[in-house]
Parts: structure tokens; C-alpha cells; sequence
């Protein structure tokens, strides 16, 4: 089991180093020069063949392409990504570091809020398929997963802050705020969550050890959420740790329908401005956050599977 | 000798990816098959008969040893790829659950055709397809009324049927039928195995016949060899069964449960 | 005494209307053990869960009587059939690799189990277990009773499944040897000779159900066949498909027989 840990942590290595590789051609790639961008967004009134050169020199645009890339890298890995472009003063690592507990914030009450949600609906629909209940939760699963999100996220703020004017529109503040964002993540995403608990509870339900422990006439709770609920669980969490990212993504939208000040909404202020450093940060630390949550969704499943485990033993 | 194995060996990675080890599933396998002859291999589930079957039939790779069918080697081989899939044609196999290894999704004339295009492809004969199909299904006991139904409109004997069928349909020299009738009912199984005596002696076949049940095994074998944890222990002819030594088949043979049924 | 009296038990399946089982009675006496035996699809499985509530009631409709020591089991509520199940009549199934929950130690499942049918109280519930386990001829029970299904073979876990069975004061097996291998089954059945308890046998496998059974119903497309003492089946069989099956096995058991005698006589 310590060597599968092991094995898995030392395999991200090669995929981090290729993420950060196509980060940093991702920049290289775009059609201008980025010294002559830094200086359009510095708005420096005469742009000379000259000033061009002295920034080239300055950014290091100079030196061949694999040494700026490992000069890079050997910068990344400190968390130092560079100034910003359009404020020289502002460091791209402190940009962030301000804006990222607002997204830590968002994103983990949402997750949570899904999590706390989609379980005892997962659940219910599965133990009364094709129910009344059951039917209501599928249509609203539908519509949910049909809107897009900017859409349900206009909706909510129409309804409840400027027709019913109980929450505030914008901003982070109180927990006021982060109730509308949260809740337009958690509609659009909890769809998924309840098809796949529900799905996996279904299957199992007709799996041979609850036919037998149905006949062992152990009670239905136990039956229902000790042997079946478990289990489902346990198959469910790849795809939990799968949708983590997925969410994050979703911060990416909310973020600027809020103006709630976190990442998403730096790197989209960052893309309006060709904020080039920023706009690579971003990439960066998404991929890197991708492969880290796969990483740990993995290895919990296998934490938690008897069958794997026993290798240990 | 129509079918020659010799020191095969095959071990794959323990069934969690998640340790180094390897299991080996055959230690050094030696097996001749005589022409027209009816071999018997039993064994406790997990000694790796059926891993034989898999590498016999070419769906998967041993890891070092000799196969050689009709004198012409198909392991170890560097030749074309063409060449190994024409070798392909001269070995079948019917596997037992016959529902998963049909597709839900074609009809028994489309099963069976499958078979035909690769005659047709690989061979460059050609014939007319419907009466071919037509002449095997009537081979196997089944009639023209069955070429348009689906795998789930036929019971478990007549989807067999239609495997053996499929197999046949290549004009193979070794049928390798691992544990064909295991999992069919008492009296269809007493069926499909007077059948398959029959098509032996009509197509010339020599039969590799997989087996844990001893008592199918006596009715249709002529030579049994005896397999535990990857090697064969014991080789004697069908009329020897009762001399086994070995611990395992001796306790195989003690549990025989034919109170009842003879006078 | 008849322990339990079937009558005229039926099962349709709602969605396409199918019978699944039709007008099937039968008894099981005190002590008695009654073989079905039938064909894959014949419907006996399926009587045996109707019998004990374990189908589905919005997929299938049941209909008929089961007399259970004067109550009938088919009218019952789902709580008082849920206190029947394990304590007064229990299962044996067909697949034991599948039939343990494998998130949980072999422990948790047998304590359970012992808890809902029991009056044990929690302290003895552990010592109790091995013992459980130990009268079907497992050597280790402790170990056993630490690890997870995935670590056990089919032949230990069915032999759990009886151990748990032993509550019952009926044992519905339902096809205990199919899913093992023949040297297991062979175990198995003497294991459930020697408990010897009133039992629902159901098999496909001609030579298992003579093993054990003192009567036999045979089965065919839901339907009872015909119902006689074993002795009588086997020696004046009633109905064609029973005369068929019978024929086939032998034909196969001679062909064994013969290989084994001539060697025997050469002896």
C-alpha cells in the first residue's frame, strides 16, 4: 500500500513538469511580442525600438527559449511568478495569495453544501425509485443540469436580491454573500451528484449481500445505509474527486456574475488587460490543483477498499 | 501431433496494480494433442486452465515456451501479423458463459457472418453466406428459423449451439472448449456433448475439453491430464480416472455424487 | 407435522405480465427434507424468496398461502416477516463470494446477524460467533472472523452462511453447491446432512438433491412437474421431463460408473 502511495505521488512529477512546459509555451505562443504587450498595457506613450529592447532585456526575452524556460521554473517552484504587467509593483504570487482564500472559500462551501445535499436525495430516490419523489427530484435534476450557470446565477440574484431584495447582489462579505454564489454552483452541479449516488444505490440494492442480508432479517435502515449506502459511496468517490476541478471551474463564471473577488475573477480582469504572467499563474495552479485532487481521490479510494488493503496487512 | 506445447510459462501482475508481484499461472506447461483425439484437462478453478485455453487459442501472450500447431510454430513467432491471424482459423474456442460472449446486439445470422467475412477476407473463398450460415446452424441441431432472433429470444443450449456454430464456420482443426457445457442444464448438457462427438467425427476435430465436472469429462474424453497450480500432475488415459494419485483428484474423484443414479 | 404449507402459490412479474410461478404447493414436515429441483429459469428461486418477502412487491405480484406453524407467510406485515426471516426460517444463497457485504469484516456481518436473531446479550455475541463458526468445521474462526470477504474461498464463506443459517429452525438452500467447486460441494453437502435441520433444498443438480433430499417437487417453467419421496423419483419417475432428466444423468453417470468398476474389478 506505502509503495502504491509512493508510486503515485512520484508519477505526477513527469505531468506537473509537462503542465508547467505547456504554461509556459501557452505565453510564448501568443502573436506579439510580450515585452512590446507589457509596454502597451504599462501604457508607455512612445514605444521605441530601443525601450522594446531594454524590456526584452529586462524580462530576460533575450536568452534562448529552454533557458528562459528554466529560469522560470526554477522561479515557479519558489511561488515567484513574476510582476504583473500592468502594475510592476504588484508581485503575480501576492495577486493571488489575496485573492485565493475568497475562492478556497466559495469553492469548499459549495462542495460542502453539494456533498450535504445531493447524499440524502441520492439516497431517498434510490430507496423510493420511480416514486413521486423520485420523479420531482429527476425533473428538477434535469432542468438544473439544462440551465447554464450564468443563467441560474442572473436568475437567483433577479429573485432574491432585487425582487425579494433579501440577499446582497455582489461582493464578499458576511455569509449573506456567499449564500447566492454557493447556490448557484450547488444547482447546477448537485444534478450530477444525485444521478450517480442514486445510480450506484440502485445497483447495488440488487446485488446478492442485500438480497442476503435482507434475508438474514437484519433491519431495513441497516440494510439501507450500513451495506448499501457504503458501498455506493465507495464507487462514488472517484467521481466526487473528479468534479472537485470541475467546480472550481464553475468559480471561474460565479466569481465574475458576483463580483466575488477571487481567482477567477483576477484572471479574467487579468485576460481584459493581457496580463500575460497572471493569465499563466492561473493555468499553473489550476492543472497543478487537477492532478493533486485526482492524486488524493485516488488514494483514498484505495484506502478505503478491504480489498486493497489487505495488501498491507 | 496436430497441437504441441512445450515449457510454457505465463504469469501476469497480481490482480491489484497496486503491488510488483507477479503471479504465475503456468509453471511449465508440456501437452501433445493427437490428431482426432478428445483431451480432458481438469483441475480446481484457479489452476490456470482456462489461461491455457486463452494462449492455445493465440488471445493471449505466454511469457516464454513453444506452440506449435501441425508442426508449423505459432509461439514464439516473428512473422507478419497476416500469417498469425491465418493460423488463427485452425484453432476455435467455446467458452462457457455463452451470454457474455455473444454480443447482445446481433442477430444469430450476423454472429455467425461475422465468422464467414474473415473465411471470405483471409482466405479469399468465396460462397453463398445465407446457405452457409444456413448448413452450419443445421450442423449444430438448429434450423433456418433461428437466423434472424437475438441472444436473448434463445435458451442457453441454443445460444451454445450457435457458438459452436461460429467456431465451426472457420473449418477449424482444435476446438478448445473451456467448460462448454459447465453451466448448461442437465439434460441440454447430455445434448450439446453428443453433439459435439458428433461434429467431431464429422469435421475430423480434435477437442480440447476443460472441465471440473469428472463425470462429462469420462463421457466425451479419451486421455485426461490433470492440473495443479499451473502444471500438470497427471496424464492417463479415460479408462485410468480411478488411478489418480494425486491428493486433489483423488478428493475430486471421492466427490462423485452418483448415489441414485445407477442401479 | 408439516412445518410449512404452500398453497397454490403464484408470482407474476407486473411489468409484462409474465407467470413466473403457477398454483405451486407443497409441504415441508418437521425434520423432512424437501428437494426442488428444476432447470435455470424454472421458478424455484424465486418461490423461495416470494416465501420469505425478499421480492420486490411493486415488481411482482404474489399470490397463494404459506402456512408457517399457523401463520401464513404471504400476509404477513413487512415487520413481522422481517422477525421470521433469520430467526425462525433462514437462507442459504447460491453465490457466496457475492453474498457478504465486502466493506465490512466477517466479524460485524455475523454479530449482526446474531444481534437481529438472538436474545444473546452483546458481551457473548463474539464468543458466541466462533462457536457458531466452529460447529460448521472452521478451524479458525477468530481469523475468519477478522477478515474481509475478499480474503475468505467460496467453500469458507458458504460454510459461514450455513453457520448463520443454524438460527433458523427451517433452511431454505437455495442451489448452495452451484457456485462451489466439486470437491467443496461435496463438503458442503455432507456439512448440511450433519446439521440436520427441516430444509428447503433447491437445485438443479440431480445427483446434489439425492444427496440430501427425502422428497423431491420437481419443476419445470414454473410449474410443479410432479412432487414424490426421493426413492419413488428416482425409481418410477411421473412426468416426461423428470424421465428425461433422469436418462440423461444416467447415461452419464453409467458411462463414469463403468470406467471406474472396470478398474476396480481388475483390482
Amino acid at each position: 500500500m506505502r509503495s502504491y502511495v509512493i508510486k503515485r505521488v512520484l508519477g505526477v512529477i513527469p505531468l506537473l513538469i509537462g503542465i508547467s512546459f505547456l504554461s509556459f509555451i501557452l505565453v510564448n505562443l501568443i502573436p506579439s511580442d510580450p515585452a512590446e504587450v507589457a509596454l502597451r498595457v504599462r501604457k508607455t506613450p512612445v514605444i521605441t525600438e530601443q525601450i522594446i529592447a531594454e524590456i526584452q532585456t529586462e524580462m530576460g526575452l533575450d536568452k534562448p527559449f529552454l533557458q528562459r524556460y528554466l529560469h522560470w521554473l526554477g522561479r515557479v517552484v519558489r511561488l515567484d511568478f513574476g510582476v504583473s504587467y500592468t502594475n510592476p509593483t504588484l508581485s503575480v504570487a501576492g495577486e493571488i495569495a489575496r485573492s485565493l482564500p475568497a475562492t478556497v472559500q466559495l469553492g469548499v462551501f459549495s462542495f460542502l453544501l453539494t456533498l450535504v445535499l445531493s447524499m440524502p436525495l441520492g439516497f431517498f430516490c434510490a430507496v423510493f425509485k420511480d416514486s413521486w419523489f423520485d420523479r420531482g427530484i429527476r425533473y428538477f435534476v434535469f432542468t438544473a443540469s439544462a440551465m447554464p450557470l450564468y443563467w441560474v446565477g442572473l436568475l437567483l440574484m433577479w429573485f432574491f436580491s432585487v425582487y425579494l431584495d433579501l440577499l446582497p447582489t455582489s461582493g464578499r462579505g458576511g455569509i449573506s454573500h456567499l449564500i447566492l454564489p454557493a447556490a448557484t454552483i450547488t444547482l447546477t452541479h448537485i444534478s450530477t451528484y444525485i444521478r450517480l449516488i442514486r445510480s450506484s444505490m440502485i445497483e447495488n440494492l440488487s446485488r446478492d449481500y442485500i438480497l442476503y442480508a435482507n434475508a438474514r432479517g437484519l433491519r431495513k435502515p441497516v440494510v439501507l445505509v450500513h451495506h448499501a449506502f457504503r458501498n455506493s459511496l465507495h464507487s462514488c468517490i472517484t467521481a466526487f474527486g473528479m468534479s472537485i476541478p470541475q467546480l472550481l471551474s464553475g468559480t471561474f463564471i460565479v466569481e465574475n456574475i458576483f463580483a466575488w473577488p477571487g481567482i477567477g475573477r483576477l484572471c479574467v480582469t487579468a485576460i481584459f488587460n493581457r496580463d500575460y504572467p497572471v493569465i499563466q499563474a492561473y493555468i499553473l495552479l489550476t492543472a497543478v490543483f487537477f492532478v493533486f485532487s485526482n492524486l488524493v481521490t485516488d488514494i483514498i479510494q484505495s484506502l478505503s477498499d478491504p480489498a486493497v488493503r489487505k495488501e498491507s496487512l | 501431433m496436430i497441437l504441441n506445447v512445450k515449457n510454457l510459462h505465463l504469469s501476469y501482475p497480481s490482480e491489484s496494480r497496486r503491488t510488483r508481484k507477479r503471479v504465475d499461472v503456468l509453471k511449465g506447461i508440456n501437452l501433445e494433442l493427437r490428431q482426432s483425439e478428445c483431451l480432458g484437462i481438469v483441475g480446481e478453478s484457479g489452476s490456470g486452465k482456462s489461461s491455457l485455453a486463452r494462449v492455445i487459442t493465440r488471445l493471449r501472450k505466454p511469457c516464454s515456451g513453444l506452440v506449435e500447431i501441425e508442426g508449423r510454430q505459432i509461439y514464439p513467432n516473428r512473422e507478419l501479423r497476416g500469417t498469425a491471424e491465418h493460423l488463427n482459423c485452425e484453432i476455435g474456442i467455446v467458452f462457457q458463459n455463452y451470454k457474455e460472449s455473444v454480443s447482445p446486439r446481433l442477430r444469430v445470422k450476423d454472429i455467425i457472418g461475422e465468422s464467414l467475412r474473415i473465411l471470405r477476407v483471409q482466405r479469399k473463398q468465396t460462397f453463398d453466406r445465407k446457405k452457409m450460415t444456413i448448413e452450419l446452424l443445421e450442423q449444430v441441431g438448429l434450423d433456418s428459423s433461428f437466423l434472424n432472433r437475438y441472444p436473448h429470444e434463445m435458451s442457453g443450449g441454443e445460444l451454445q449451439r450457435v457458438c459452436i456454430a461460429r467456431s465451426l464456420a472457420l473449418k477449424p482443426k482444435i476446438l478448445v472448449l473451456d467448460e462448454a457445457v459447465s453451466s448448461l442444464d442437465a439434460v441440454t448438457q447430455t445434448q450439446i456433448l453428443k453433439l459435439l462427438m458428433k461434429l467431431k467425427s464429422e469435421y475430423n476435430l480434435s477437442y480440447i475439453f476443460i472441465t471440473h465436472d469428472l463425470m462429462t469429462l469420462s463421457y466425451i474424453c479419451d486421455r485426461v491430464l490433470f492440473m495443479y497450480k499451473g502444471q500438470f500432475v497427471e496424464d492417463c488415459p479415460v479408462d485410468e480416472l480411478s488411478e489418480l494419485t494425486h491428493p486433489y483428484a483423488r478428493k475430486l474423484l471421492d466427490s462423485i455424487l452418483i448415489e441414485g443414479l445407477t442401479d | 407435522m408439516n412445518d410449512l404449507s404452500v398453497e397454490n402459490l403464484s408470482i407474476r412479474c407486473r411489468r409484462n405480465g409474465r407467470i413466473i410461478v403457477r398454483d405451486l404447493s407443497f409441504s415441508v414436515a418437521s425434520g423432512e427434507c424437501l428437494g426442488i429441483l428444476g432447470e435455470s429459469g424454472s421458478g424455484k428461486s424465486m418461490s423461495c424468496r416470494a416465501l420469505l418477502g425478499l421480492l420486490d412487491k411493486r415488481e411482482f405480484e404474489v399470490e397463494g398461502r404459506a402456512c408457517y406453524k399457523g401463520e401464513d407467510l404471504l400476509s404477513l406485515g413487512k415487520g413481522e416477516l422481517r422477525r421470521i426471516r433469520g430467526r425462525k426460517i433462514s437462507m442459504v444463497l447460491q453465490n457466496p463470494m457475492s453474498c457478504f457485504d465486502p466493506m465490512h469484516r466477517m466479524g460485524d456481518q455475523v454479530r449482526e446477524t446474531l444481534r437481529e436473531n438472538s436474545d444473546i446479550p452483546a458481551a457473548d455475541l463474539k464468543n458466541h460467533a466462533v462457536k457458531l463458526l466452529e460447529q460448521v468445521g472452521l478451524n479458525t474462526p477468530e481469523e475468519i472472523l477478522r477478515k474481509y470477504p475478499c480474503q475468505l474461498s467460496g467453500g469458507m464463506l458458504q460454510r459461514v452462511m450455513i453457520a448463520l443459517a443454524l438460527q433458523g429452525d427451517l433452511i431454505i438452500a437455495d442451489e448452495p453447491t452451484t457456485a462451489v467447486d466439486a470437491v467443496n460441494q461435496y463438503e458442503i453437502l455432507q456439512e448440511l446432512k450433519r446439521i440436520n435441520k427441516t430444509m428447503i433444498f433447491v437445485s438443479h443438480d440431480l445427483g446434489a438433491v439425492s444427496c440430501l433430499a427425502d422428497s423431491v417437487l420437481v419443476m419445470k417453467n414454473g410449474q410443479a412437474e410432479e412432487l414424490q419421496p426421493l426413492n419413488d423419483l428416482l425409481s418410477a419417475p411421473r412426468s416426461e421431463f423428470t424421465k428425461e432428466l433422469l436418462a440423461s444423468r444416467r447415461e452419464m453417470a453409467f458411462r463414469y460408473r463403468s470406467l471406474i468398476r472396470k478398474k476396480r474389478e481388475a483390482i
